[in-house]
């Protein structure tokens, strides 16, 4: 074999680094999913303490524990903390975990890519929160409503470090947006076609093509952002014929497809969970998925119900309730058919389901006071109050988060080789189920008493008081639960043994086909399928007659004498973790501090190195 | 306590949570609170919380129906062991019958949803139309709402009134409001009479409301606007028609007579910003124009500024609440407010931007604040009937005898207010030009005017010739009210400042 | 040997190539990228409060030549791609140059009337036409630009196998930019006071010598037979972005010279 020498910078390690380097190097999907994971729970953590500052400020009227200033960094940290920082990454931990497990690869199409989106995104969420060392954090809400966000009323670095973070994460999550989907469209098992997929990876395909589409629209409306603000230009300025109102369709263009990124994925998760415990496949797989596809179409057609108030006319308004109404009838077709599912199982009752129930109780909460927003005379009252807090909490916190903690408890064994306490996770779920809804029900008739959200506090003798005590309490009670809930992981790792087999739950997918946690190459021979939950009629062979259009012989196949030797798996790289590195210098050099173009240039020619060494890395496979 | 009992409680713990939640929500809803969606005062509101009931009874019926279903299927089949009787084996659990789906069970729980929602949208499309524009037989009050950071201005103008913070209208009349802004997005909303609507600056938006009964209504801006965006709230005061005109006449009459210690401080210190004579003719398209260029001055200078568009103090006297909402107007809380507004109200531009708080709280003596405070409280149109708090405190003029024209023009140039802009020393610029050696300067300042003729001129109408550097406008040309005498004396001492 | 062994060169369930697919996809969200620019554009459109406005400044047969241009090296990477395709590996290189270097030509053109502009008093900051122009042209010039250079890498870089051919490939790149920062020079006279003319002109002629000079040291003889399929892969990749950014620009083009250019003051 004729090798040609490229020019290199650092000679890849040919086999695993041990160590913090080892972590630092890894293209592995697996470890990358773990990266993911608990950087998410980090940041959530910091999100929460947010939350918790947010509550106890309004726990009464006129509480001047954070200053207003303070108050609106804070919520606006939270908000963004918890959409970018928390759910979409844990969404994306499950996908690297699960895509390539469930899909019968040995690792995504393109893990060097993968490694880069981790950082990307870890070096954006650091970006994002240094400006908290400050003290001038973003104070314009998630939202960052022009021309609030202008300079002439917000002069500070905050918004600045927002946009910068927000355009990080932004490229962090297309990267992962074009991987997974090169891998679901390319590396399926043979014989898995679309329609054998599991629900959850049908989902992950639907986000990330909503990733793929709506975070370019959101690019844009930061850097038109960027240059009003640093550079002068009038996107946004309505002194010289820009329209604030252009800032809110492009942001709600991406936002609105942005909700379904969030609630998409814990669909997925649900959808995996209810057939497992239930011993029954899932009801209606054909509906299921044809509904989350419509939901990622007609999540495009829905955008201005956010703007219902600003003012588009009473046409456009009618058109956008028609559309958002629309939307209910796919998400209902969802809840429908997961009680379907469940209807006529045989229920193994486990955290993780109790977590899966839980979600479809709570979104089907949060799905019809949406429903009640949907039309706008009614939304003109609820609009920006308390109810619309309640209202996405219910979608967010209530659907999106029990549906990954359910996911959490049900793939464990798989990600470690342990379970986790379930008699702790009954705990965990029973106080978080309690403590979400003492927190967040209350909000509900607070907005429709006239509550308005994002104040910083609320004047005596509006009848406000108790409802808001009641929420500040929940949400103490809801930082106990996590604390079970870490308390639970720490218990598990360190007293309960590594016992879980490969297929702890009597699962019905690929993964379980594996050991648990399974080896670095996943398979030992990529599988053949033949079914939809082909595990499970591998499993039970008797059942398979039952499937729509599967032939009525399967068999297990004979675990053949596997060289492992000839498995090539990618070789681990510095280059993703320095090509984040440098990207988020380069883009934090934007902010004008002193000497900000010399930062600038260090992460620009740490970014091309590392872009050239990655582009002329030799491959050792 | 096994296993399965622990299962049960968690799960009767969530159902009672669930329905007790449930009822709280229905019964909590008390229309008695003040800015409560369901206290409906007008037929705007009334159609909006209509439209949320009809949502609420149908997303109650799918409540139940769904949540009864979820919770009866887990707890129905549950994953039963089969003990064999009089052993301690159990049989393995069997597999249920694997169901795939029922087509037409989907179909059909596709098309009754699709269905409940035809019925929402009718009402839905038709309350869009009706509470975008006011009935067509009717004869609406036009008014503008312009919001500010963070305050909101008010002007009608078919009837040429501009005032601030408290919006007086009619009953059973409806009210169109031209929603504005100068800054940034604000939203106008009186939860009992309207639902909300956004002010977007360069956008100009339309709503309208009625109020049924006379009293007072709540209302707060909506969307987060900056930092003060908790404390930008107003009042809604509806009276009846007669009642209205009552106070639409009052608007343009002149005060009673008011205490005028506080006046020449008021224009020392506060008139650049605050408009406090728009009872005059021709006074609201000017304080349309001021308002402008008061705001594009803050906007282009930033922090050099010493004007930002501020609220109409006209008749301040028969407010009942100041600042936005925030407290209400007695000669406590004023006098407080002057003193130092960001204890009311934290962000305020009256303390980042007013020459008077450069070194925080205002640099006033405890007197001159009360002296302020009485003074707008004093602001009282002519035969206004009410009795305001504060006003008792005002106090006769003492009459005062002056030995020469000088000496009368030193004592208003410090009293009436020059003195708060104008400084005597050479170097220094408060806010106008000094008056350091003006003889020098006036007598060639115009062609064809003496140096006393181009100085009562620029008394009496200061935009005629503005001096290089200043801009126009801050001066306020309310000097022309000072008799002939007072201008001359005023003058005579101008003269001899060297 | 490739660079994802365990999955690459491997049976994919489309049978598309895994990178191609992901070019494909990259290629859709970058339409949304371009769509948002000029949708903004659009919305804009007669909103601008201060002259200059497009009717007063836009020079649409400048335009139209730059315009063929860039569609010319389209041809030219569809004459590169065929030639590696048929194993004509110095012929397809040379053309994949020409592509490159047209795409440069039409960067000095953007650079020309950017300057050009900016000379008669229309920049980001002057008005709306000017923002939602600068930026939307900006990022597909800098779409050009990353063209341009992955063109020339793919164009120089597998003809790198000795240290002095690693040199000469950086000499070459560093005279592309010496050549475009003279012509930026040539273009910038009136902003930069004490500006030289010949300077400016001999910094450009220097840069254009540096190119052909390394140019003519680099040249190959000869093809190497292996490794062919790799380079057809790499190249088709490239010209799939370079005709997308070349279709973005015709869309801009028509959006841009020919339906707003008689757009004046806003008519109030």
């Amino acid at each position: 074999m004729t090798t040609i020498s490229y020019p290199t910078f650092i000679r890849r390690p040919n086999e695993y680094v041990s160590g913090i380097w080892g972590w630092i190097t890894t293209v592995d999907h697996k470890r990358i999913g773990t990266l993911y994971g608990v950087t998410a729970f980090l940041w959530f953590l910091v999100g929460g303490i947010e939350a918790l500052l947010i509550r106890l400020q309004l726990a009464q009227p006129e509480s001047s524990l954070l200053s207003p200033e303070v108050y609106n960094q804070v919520f606006t940290m939270h908000g963004t903390t918890m959409i970018f920082l928390v759910i979409m990454p844990l969404s994306a931990a499950f996908f690297n975990w699960l895509v390539p497990l469930q899909i019968g690869a040995r690792d995504v199409a393109f893990p060097r890519l993968n490694a880069f989106s981790f950082w990307a995104f870890l070096f954006g969420g650091i970006l994002l929160n240094l400006s908290w060392l400050t003290g001038d954090a973003p104070n314009a809400g998630w939202f960052a409503y022009a021309p609030n966000t202008e300079v002439p009323y917000n002069p500070r670095n905050g918004v600045t470090y927002w946009i910068l973070g927000l355009q990080l994460l932004g490229i962090a999550s297309l990267a992962a947006g074009f991987n997974f989907l090169t891998t679901i469209i390319n590396m399926r098992a043979p014989g898995m076609s679309f329609m054998k997929m599991p629900v959850f990876i049908w989902m992950t395909a639907v986000v990330n093509v909503l990733i793929v589409l709506a975070f370019p629209i959101i690019t844009v409306a930061l850097i038109q952002l960027q240059f009003d603000r640093l550079y002068g230009t009038h996107f946004f300025n309505p002194a010289m014929g820009g329209d604030p109102v252009m800032w809110q369709h492009m942001f709600w263009l991406f936002g609105h497809p942005e909700v379904y990124i969030l609630i998409l994925p814990a669909m997925g998760i649900v959808s995996e969970v209810l057939p497992t415990f239930s011993r029954k496949p899932i009801f209606g797989y054909t509906f299921i998925v044809f509904s989350g596809i419509a939901i990622g179409f007609l999540g495009w057609f829905v955008w201005s119900h956010h703007m219902f108030t600003v003012g588009l006319g009473p046409a456009a308004n009618s058109a956008f309730a028609v559309s958002t109404m629309l939307i209910a009838v796919p998400t209902g077709v969802k809840i429908f058919n997961w009680i379907g599912t469940l209807w006529g199982g045989s229920i193994k009752i486990t955290t993780s389901l109790l977590f899966a129930v839980a979600f479809i109780g709570m979104f089907v909460i949060g799905g019809l006071s949406g429903v009640t927003h949907a039309s706008p005379p009614s939304d003109a009252q609820q609009q920006d109050t308390y109810y619309v807090v309640a209202h996405f909490h219910y979608v967010l916190f209530g659907g999106s988060l029990l549906g990954l903690w359910s996911g959490i408890y049900y793939w464990w064994p798989k990600f470690t080789g342990r379970f986790l306490n379930e008699r702790v996770g009954y705990w965990h779920f029973g106080l978080t189920f309690f403590a979400f809804n003492l927190t967040f029900f209350p909000m509900h008739w607070l907005g429709l008493d006239g509550m308005p959200r994002r104040v910083a506090t609320y004047p005596e003798g509006m009848g406000w008081d108790i409802s808001n005590l009641v929420s500040t309490i929940g949400s103490l009670m809801l930082g106990v639960a996590v604390i079970v809930f870490i308390y639970n992981v720490i218990y598990s790792n360190l007293r309960m043994p590594k016992t879980a087999s490969n297929d702890p739950w009597d699962g019905r997918t690929l993964e379980w086909s594996i050991p648990s946690p399974p080896p670095h190459y996943n398979f030992d021979a990529i599988p053949e399928v033949k079914y939809r939950d082909d595990f499970w009629y591998k499993k039970y062979p008797e059942l398979a007659h039952d499937t729509h259009g599967g032939g009525s012989d399967s068999e297990i196949q004979e675990n053949h004498e596997v060289d492992h030797a000839d498995i090539h798996m990618p070789d681990p790289s510095y280059y993703p973790f320095f090509l984040g590195l440098g990207l988020a210098i380069m883009v934090g050099g934007f902010i004008p501090f002193a000497g900000h173009w010399v930062v600038c240039a260090i992460g620009l020619v740490i970014f091309i190195w590392s872009f050239l060494g990655w582009s002329y890395e030799p491959v050792n496979g | 306590m096994n296993k399965s009992h622990k299962l049960m409680i968690t799960k009767l713990f969530k159902y009672f949570s669930l329905s007790s939640l449930l009822l709280l929500f229905i019964s909590s809803c008390s229309p008695h609170h003040e800015q409560s969606t369901f206290a409906n005062a007008g037929p705007v509101a009334q159609a909006q919380s209509e439209l949320f009931y009809l949502m609420f009874w149908i997303a109650g019926v799918i409540f139940v129906i769904v949540q009864g279903a979820l919770i009866f299927a887990v707890l129905n089949f549950r994953r039963k062991e089969h003990p064999i009787p009089g052993s301690d084996f159990k049989l393995p659990d069997i597999p249920p019958k694997q169901v795939h789906g029922n087509t037409k069970l989907e179909i059909l729980w596709t098309i009754i949803p699709a269905l409940i929602l035809v019925v929402i949208m009718v009402p839905t499309v038709q309350t869009i139309y009706s509470t975008y524009e006011p009935p067509e037989d009717s004869d609406p009050l036009e008014i503008v709402a312009m919001g500010h950071q963070w305050w909101w201005e008010f002007r009608y103008p078919n009837e040429g009134i501009v005032t601030a913070n408290e919006l007086r209208v009619p009953t059973n009349r409806p009210v169109k409001v031209i929603l504005e802004s100068q800054d940034v997005i604000h939203s106008f909303w009186i939860p009992q009479v309207a639902g909300k609507k956004d002010t977007v600056p360069g956008n100009t938006n339309q709503m309208w409301f009625q109020v049924d009964e006379p009293g007072n209504y709540s209302g707060q801006c909506a969307e987060f606007c900056g930092v003060a965006h908790a404390r930008m709230r107003f009042r809604v005061i509806a009276e009846d028609e007669a009642d209205f005109n009552v106070w639409l006449n009052a608007m343009k009459t002149p005060p009673k007579a008011t205490a005028s210690d506080g006046y020449g401080l008021f224009l020392a210190h506060c008139s650049m910003c605050h408009s406090i004579d728009s009872y005059m003719d021709g006074s609201y398209e000017k304080e349309i124009t001021v308002q402008d260029e008061r705001w594009a001055d803050w906007y282009d200078k930033q922090e050099e500024s010493v004007r930002v568009s501020a609220p109409n103090l006209t008749h301040l006297g028969i407010r009942t609440m100041l600042a936005a909402g925030q407290k209400d107007m007695t000669r406590e809380n004023l006098i407080a407010w002057i003193k130092n507004p960001s204890d009311i109200k934290q962000g305020t531009r009256m303390q980042s931007v007013g020459s008077v708080y450069k070194d925080g709280a205002a640099n006033l003596k405890e007197h001159e604040v009360e002296a302020i405070a009485d003074y707008l409280l004093s602001q009282i149109p002519e035969g206004w009937g009410s009795v305001v708090a504060g006003t008792e405190s005002l106090e006769e003029t003492e009459v005062m005898v002056w030995n020469t024209p000088e000496e009368q023009g030193e004592y208003l140039f410090t009293n009436q207010g020059c003195a708060g802009c104008h400084s005597l020393s050479q170097d220094e610029v408060i806010v106008g030009p000094s008056m350091y050696g003006l003889i020098d300067r006036s007598s060639s300042r115009v062609e064809g005017l003496s140096a006393e003729e181009y100085i009562y001129q620029s008394i009496t109408y200061p935009n005629e010739y503005i001096v290089d550097g200043y801009a126009a406008n801050v001066m306020p040309q309310i000097f022309i009210n000072l008799s002939e005498e007072e201008l001359d004396a005023l003058v005579s001492y101008l003269i001899t400042i060297k | 040997m490739s660079n994802i062994a365990a999955t690459e060169d491997h049976y994919t369930s489309t049978g598309v190539d895994n990178r191609k697919l992901m070019m494909w996809i990259f290629l859709g969200s970058d339409c949304l990228f371009f769509g948002s620019f000029i949708a903004t554009y659009l919305v804009y459109r007669n909103r601008s409060l201060a002259g200059p406005y497009p009717n007063e400044i836009l020079d649409i047969p400048i335009t139209t030549v730059s315009t063929f241009v860039l569609l010319m090296s389209s041809l030219a990477m569809v004459m590169g791609l065929s030639y590696v395709q048929q194993g004509r590996q110095v012929l397809g290189r040379y053309w994949t140059l020409a592509t490159a270097l047209l795409g440069m030509v039409f960067l000095g053109f953007q650079v020309y009337e950017f300057s050009h502009f900016a000379h008669i008093g229309l920049t980001p900051r002057t008005n709306i036409f000017g923002t939602t122009f600068f930026t939307m042209t900006g990022f597909h010039g800098a779409h050009v630009t990353f063209g341009v250079i992955w063109l020339l890498i793919l164009a120089f870089s597998r003809l790198a196998s000795s240290f002095k051919q690693k040199m000469l490939i950086f000499a070459s790149f560093i005279s592309v930019i010496i050549a475009m920062a003279g012509l930026m020079m040539t273009e910038t006279l009136d902003v930069i006071p004490h500006m030289p003319f010949s300077l400016a002109i001999s910094v450009t002629i220097i840069g254009i010598l540096g190119v052909i000079a390394s140019l003519y040291m680099l040249r190959v003889p000869d093809t190497e037979p292996a490794k062919v399929s790799k380079e057809e892969e790499n190249l088709e990749l490239a010209g799939l972005y370079w005709h997308f950014v070349d279709i973005v620009w015709i869309v801009i083009f028509t959006v841009v010279y020919l339906v707003s250019a008689k757009d004046g003051a806003p008519l109030l």
